[in-house]
């Protein structure tokens, strides 16, 4: 290969594995909530789903990317309604306003039809957090790949996902150490970021409301963990307060 | 189906609460675009805030 070929293959290889990690990190936070078995299953299956679609379609690429705005709106504004939800459950936990005792009860009481609607819909996240950024790096593919050989393109792309599974492989042993609640936060805050970036960017441009590009998903995960503590801790001290009027009168 | 789709949207203050962040920066977005994704951010939060006291 000359050496634009190498760095055409650098360029689709470093721009994939932005998008692989960002896909990942989807799956991730739902290996932690429904297991590594369902969630890899998920994105094994929006894997297919690409694979499908590029066999299927082909040349009609042009049919994808004036969709993808959309696709991306409706899978974002789907993020928000699950992150929102956890978000502000982990927040009542952090700040002891969902009691322990109650919940253990509640969820002894619908423990099997809970288990398994939460699964589901946990699986749903997976798999079109994978498909969302799998069409996206198909159509990096498609047009970084004039500048070398289709194939070598798509064997690019393939190697990033294949250094980003590594990763993720030897990220699942610490993880397994962190507190449920510390867990379930996190993956509500990192289910919030996409969300926000995707469901927003999708529906008023990508581009102009989130200008500094994918970085924006870092900073979107911190602001949403320091609020959520910050809400977290005054929840906590009004509860005290609570108890207090509650004691005296 | 109908149980899954309320695990997924939530109740109905979760659902409105999305609904008007997503509106309200949309209106903001119109006047600065990068401000949209801003009162976005804050908007769900506060959503979050009123809903975890």
């Amino acid at each position: 290969m000359t050496a634009a070929q190498w760095g055409g293959a650098g360029a689709i290889f470093l721009a994939s594995a932005v998008e692989w990690v960002e896909a990942f990190t989807i799956v991730l936070a739902v290996a932690l909530t429904i297991g590594w078995r369902r969630a890899s299953g998920a994105a094994g299956a929006a894997l297919v789903a690409v694979a499908a679609l590029i066999a299927l379609t082909g040349a009609g690429l042009h049919a994808v990317q004036a969709d993808i705005d959309r696709i991306r709106a409706a899978i974002g504004i789907f993020l928000l309604l699950f992150g929102l939800r956890w978000y502000v459950k982990a927040i009542r936990r952090y700040a002891g306003r969902t009691a322990l005792h109650d919940e253990a009860r509640e969820f002894a009481a619908t423990r099997g039809q809970l288990a398994h609607g939460e699964a589901r819909a946990a699986w749903v996240i997976a798999f079109k957090g994978v498909l969302l950024e799998g069409l996206e790096v198909w159509l990096l593919v498609v047009a970084l790949g004039h500048t070398l050989s289709y194939p070598a393109a798509a064997g690019s792309a393939l190697a990033a996902l294949a250094v980003v599974i590594a990763l993720g492989v030897a990220l699942k042993a610490p993880l397994t150490r962190v507190p449920e609640n510390t867990l379930k936060f996190t993956v509500a805050c990192a289910i919030l970021a996409f969300g926000s970036f995707w469901g927003f960017g999708g529906l008023a441009g990508e581009r102009a409301v989130w200008p500094l590009g994918d970085v924006t998903l870092l900073l979107l995960f911190a602001v949403y963990a320091l609020a959520g503590r910050v809400i977290a801790r005054a929840a906590r001290v009004a509860g005290r307060g609570d108890e207090v009027v509650g004691a005296g009168a | 189906m109908r149980k899954l789709l309320q695990l997924v949207l939530g109740d109905a203050r979760n659902v409105t609460a999305v609904a008007l962040a997503l509106l309200i920066a949309y209106g903001a977005s119109r006047f600065s675009p990068a401000a949209g994704g801003a009162v976005l951010v804050l908007v769900l939060i506060g959503a979050a805030a009123v809903q975890a006291f």
